[in-house]
């Protein structure tokens, strides 16, 4: 790459909660229009912002895990346009302090370990949803007023992979959180992404580029591949100039940018902060409650995970994929599993299951005790590890408990005395095969092994079998 | 028998011995908003259709009321004034309408006001000017012409207005009646129509102090859908009316009331400061102290300039959602942007569309910091200089404005150089949240003139209690306008 | 000479979302004007530089936020009574063009 490129990401995250940020209507997707509102919602005359408290303290421990500089207290300011997606022409969010400025997060791309910057974090609302058809647009109010987070980053990232391990990194943090069901396919993550490139060796910036509302990762990395391309070839060209500041979208059936039409002033949105929204005051006991209900996340368990328990990078992987996964395997493991095995347990067989029958990990009747009880049996020797794989999926399917299947009947055999006394029963009833063996027939062995199967219907301890057998024939 | 003459507690007794019907106090409220409508024009709204109320025990049930164009009244048209939404009917009570009606009180009648509340003279609304009941050639003064009016003419014992620079207390005291405007965050907002949210109030236009008091303790309280309400159930306003003023200390600023600071001043000034003088002594006399005090005079001369500048940029703001779009007779265009224009062109009156420019001025990005943040400062400045008066004195008296009604021919009205602080000095009480009440305390010219007082904020009780008590010493209580010429 | 022109009018009314009248703008002009004189007022009061703005009515004002509970959604015909151009469940307009 001749140039380097430089990046800024504004992430839109919508916020989960039963009602909106600054009205009381449901926050949730529904198929019904304008069936999620009310008259805040619409911006009638008289009504005013009545805050949610969900809301403040999801966006305070978004902050936090980006390590942001907190304000005092929870401040608003209106931002003034018109557009027909805005009922009161104003939109509610934070310009003068936002719920968290100067930070910082570590991400991991291509293996490597680096430093995302923050510019700022801040809580604000959404607007309605237009609808388009041949000369009419109709409006769908119930977006209007929910929460959404957005978070702005410093121009700190050099290419398309770092942009989407960024956006990834934060999407599983806002699961991990609970704070977001952050799923692009239901449109709930919106990004803006800002692009320009320099000369290596350059002090000073390039003409930067906003590409508006990329709603998919796979389009913010397509979006800024292109982009970048399209400055750079420009550049190389000696037709620099040709690249304005400005305004773009990315057209996903072309996978190119294109221009949107542009405005010829840049919008005053007349910030001031609303006089309607007192204050709130951020105590320093309400933000530390919110510390502590931070969970570990995602990159710091895959590190806990092949750091100490010796996963592979690629195990550990799946198993921080979900948080609700990584929370079942830290269940196993605090039962006193085995992390190896629980891991093998979980990545090979249950997710398979999981995927196979479409089910999240908690809808998995399995639980980690039942999954403990398992391998705990087959330690103790009651069942062979191929009765415990036959157990695992009776679990599974039949919804009971395991002990159900693990009986006196179909219990393993590891009784050496009960075992000795049924070897000796088959060799008395074998003598010309014995003399064979002893005479050198090594692969008679495997005959004797498989009567004592035959004859305890497969339920023989095979090791110990194995090795009684050696004991008594003498080798 | 003209019943709606009389005090709300009069009216109770009434009801509660039979002595008058629900039905017949309605009947004669309506009946007499009708008589005086053409004259003076006070009504957007007679709500004819309304049902009689039933008498219970508490004080207001059954007793016809009018509402300021304001406040939104479910099924019935509410317009702020303003032909952009003459053909409004909201589906939600504001909260204070809601409380009232719990109370037991009728909603008779929605009254004129200044287009959307911006207006100080009761003659920039879409119906037209709103005419005093003294003398039909004088205004009311604004907003709350409309609810100022019907009170003062006796249709109602009370009317619902909003003070957000002196739009309650100005016109009580052009009407010969009592304005009152309680501590910010009392009654909630909801439902009235915002003007400049940071000193918009919900109060009242009633005949005596203890009628505010009453329909107050009715309106107020939290509201979840107004953040700016606090809890209001441990203040009991009628209760703690007792007349008893000993101890209490008040103040009068120098550089307002003092007739030497008006060289030249018009025969009509003379007499409106002659007689809050009067009122002082009457006061000292009773055993109040009242001190004069003196504040620095660059400071008031201020007041209009910051309301000016604060205002314009507040309701700029809040008129954005005005676009025809949801409600309000939708303009013509072939896109969105067209449709909003001719809307907003063809429908807001000429003051509204003069202060969006002013307001659109003073918030640009780059003109912010030297105009509306600094007229904030000073506004701070300005509170921060009551409140430490407040911090020696219960409360601070003055004459409401500069004499009695103006014309609606300002020609008419006799001028006198530098009186434009005295004028608008009520804004303060609106810049800080304090409680403010107007009272009626004399006659000049033969026509009513107010004395306001205002108090320390919360302290909602205590003012209306020196109100009480003043009003008391005096016999201007329960006056109906009667047209002087 | 003045700093306001009626081409500043324009642009304040055009951001307002409206048309003014020629003889309104002369008027809205004089409102313009009138700033400076009311910023000299606003000069004159000793002070100002050592406060912050005021931005809310009451200052140290403490309150308890609302928990997150959902109302029920306000009924369509109610939602939409005073809309004039309405299609089925939604306020229609003319097409939004991409801007």
């Amino acid at each position: 790459m001749k140039y380097k490129a430089v990046i800024g990401l504004e992430m839109h995250c919508e916020l989960k909660s039963n009602s909106k940020v600054f009205s009381r209507s449901r926050n949730g997707y529904s198929k019904l229009p304008n069936s999620n509102v009310c008259p805040f919602d619409l911006g009638f005359p008289g009504t005013l912002p009545s805050l949610n408290k969900l809301s403040v303290k999801q966006a305070v421990m978004m902050s936090m895990v980006l390590n942001c500089k907190l304000p005092e207290y929870m401040l608003f300011d209106r931002k003034h346009y018109f557009y027909p997606d805005l009922p009161s022409s104003v939109q509610l969010t934070q310009n003068t302090l936002p719920v968290g400025t100067d930070g910082a997060i570590e991400i991991e791309c291509g293996g490597r370990r680096q430093t995302v910057y923050i510019h700022d974090i801040h809580l604000e609302d959404d607007a309605a949803a237009m609808e388009h058809f041949e000369d009419t647009s109709v409006i769908d109010y119930n977006r209007s007023a929910a929460p959404l987070l957005e978070l702005v980053t410093q121009p700190c990232l050099h290419s398309a992979e770092e942009a989407v391990a960024f956006l990834e990194h934060m999407r599983s943090a806002y699961k991990y959180c609970g704070t977001s069901e952050a799923d692009t396919s239901k449109g709930q993550i919106r990004c803006d992404v800002n692009v320009s490139i320099m000369d290596e060796d350059a002090s000073e910036f390039g003409t930067r580029v906003e590409i508006k509302n990329v709603n998919s990762f796979g389009n913010v990395y397509d979006a800024i591949k292109y982009e970048v391309r399209r400055q750079s070839e420009l550049k190389a060209a000696g037709r620099y100039d040709e690249v304005v500041q400005e305004t773009r979208r990315y057209d996903e059936e072309s996978g190119t940018t294109q221009r949107m039409r542009s405005k010829e002033n840049a919008v005053d949105y007349k910030y001031f902060p609303d006089p309607n929204i007192p204050r709130y005051r951020l105590t320093p006991e309400w933000v530390e409650s919110i510390r502590k209900e931070i969970p570990r996340l995602a990159l710091e368990r895959k590190d806990l995970y092949t750091g100490n328990y010796g996963l592979s990078e690629y195990d550990a992987s799946i198993l921080v994929r979900e948080k609700e996964i990584s929370d079942y395997f830290e269940k196993c493991i605090e039962l006193g599993m085995d992390p190896k095995e629980a891991c093998n347990w979980i990545t090979v067989n249950i997710i398979a299951y999981m995927n196979k029958n479409e089910l999240t990990i908690d809808e998995v009747f399995l639980r980690p005790e039942h999954l403990y009880f398992i391998t705990e049996n087959v330690k103790k020797g009651t069942i062979s590890s191929k009765q415990a794989k036959e157990v695992f999926f009776k679990v599974l399917e039949e919804k009971k408990e395991p002990s159900a299947f693990i009986s006196k009947e179909n219990a393993q055999i590891s009784d050496e005395g009960e075992l000795e006394g049924i070897i000796d029963g088959i060799l008395a009833a074998n003598p010309g095969e014995v003399e064979k063996f002893q005479a050198g027939k090594d692969k008679l062995f495997e005959f004797f092994v498989g009567q004592v199967m035959r004859q305890t219907r497969g339920k023989a301890n095979p090791i110990l079998t194995k090795e009684l057998l050696h004991r008594k024939l003498g080798r | 028998m003209t019943y709606m003459e009389k005090s709300v507690e009069e009216l109770h007794e009434l009801l509660i011995t039979g002595a008058v019907t629900p039905k017949e106090l309605l009947e004669e409220a309506l009946q007499k908003s009708h008589e005086i409508q053409e004259k003076y024009n006070a009504f957007i709204t007679i709500v004819d259709q309304a049902e009689a109320g039933e008498v219970s025990e508490h004080v207001l049930s059954a007793i016809p009321y009018g509402a300021e164009d304001l406040y939104s009244t479910k099924g019935i048209l509410t317009t702020g004034g303003s032909e952009a939404l003459c053909d409004y009917v909201p589906f939600f009570h504001a909260a204070a309408v809601d409380r009232l009606e719990e109370a037991g009180a009728v909603l008779a009648g929605k009254t004129a006001m200044d287009e959307f509340g911006i207006g100080t003279t009761g003659t920039t609304g879409y119906t037209g000017e709103v005419r005093n009941p003294w003398d039909s050639s004088r205004i009311c003064a604004g907003s709350g012409a409309g609810s100022a009016c019907a009170v003062a003419a006796g249709v109602y014992p009370f009317a619902l207005g909003t003070d957000t620079g002196d739009s309650i207390r100005k016109p009580a005291a052009y009407c010969g009646i009592v304005g009152y405007k309680p501590t910010y965050g009392m009654i909630s907002r909801h439902g009235v129509f915002a003007g400049v949210s940071s000193m918009d109030h919900c109060g009242v236009f009633t005949r005596s102090v203890a009628d505010a008091a009453i329909v107050v303790d009715a309106m107020k309280g939290t509201d979840i859908d107004d953040m700016t309400t606090w809890d209001t159930s441990d203040v009991h306003l009628r209760d703690a009316l007792t007349g008893d003023l000993k101890g209490k200390k008040l103040c009068y600023v120098k550089e307002l009331c003092d007739i030497a600071n008006y060289p030249g001043a018009d025969e009509q000034l003379k007499a409106h400061l002659a007689n809050f003088m009067e009122k002082v002594e009457m006061l000292r006399a009773q055993g109040v102290q009242v001190d004069e005090v003196s504040v620095d005079r660059a400071l008031l001369e201020a007041v209009p300039s910051v309301y000016l500048v604060i205002g314009a940029a507040e309701i700029s703001s809040n008129l954005g959602g005005i676009t025809g779009l949801i409600f309000g007779p939708r303009g013509e265009g072939r896109s969105w942007a067209e449709l909003m224009k001719d809307y907003r062109t063809k429908h807001f009156g000429s003051l509204t569309q003069r202060k969006l420019v002013v307001g659109s001025y003073v918030l640009q990005d780059e003109n912010q910091e030297r105009y509306f943040r600094k007229a904030q400062r000073a506004r701070r400045v300005i509170v921060d200089t009551w409140k430490e008066l407040f911090r020696s004195y219960d409360a601070v008296i003055q004459p409401a404005g500069t004499g009695p009604a103006k014309h609606s021919d300002s020609a008419l009205d006799p001028h006198t150089e530098g009186t434009e602080a005295l004028e608008d000095a009520m804004l303060i009480g609106s810049f800080g949240g304090f409680p403010s009440i107007t009272i009626p305390d004399g006659f000049v010219e033969g026509l009513p003139v107010g004395m306001n007082i205002t108090g320390r904020i919360y302290e909602d009780e205590d003012l209306l209690n020196i109100a009480y008590g003043i009003e008391g010493m005096m016999d201007y209580k329960g006056r109906i306008a009667r047209e002087v010429k | 000479m003045s700093r306001f022109t009626k081409e500043m009018v324009d642009r304040f009314a055009d951001e307002q979302m409206f048309a003014m009248s020629e003889e309104e703008k002369i008027i809205a002009l004089t409102d313009l004007e009138a700033m400076e004189e009311h910023m000299a007022k606003i000069d004159r009061i000793p002070g100002i530089e050592a406060v912050g703005p005021m931005t809310h009515c009451l200052d140290d004002f403490v309150m308890d936020l609302r928990e997150d509970e959902a109302i029920e959604s306000t009924p369509i015909e109610d939602l939409l009574a005073n809309a004039d151009e309405v299609f089925d469940r939604e306020i229609e307009l003319p097409k939004v063009v991409n801007g």
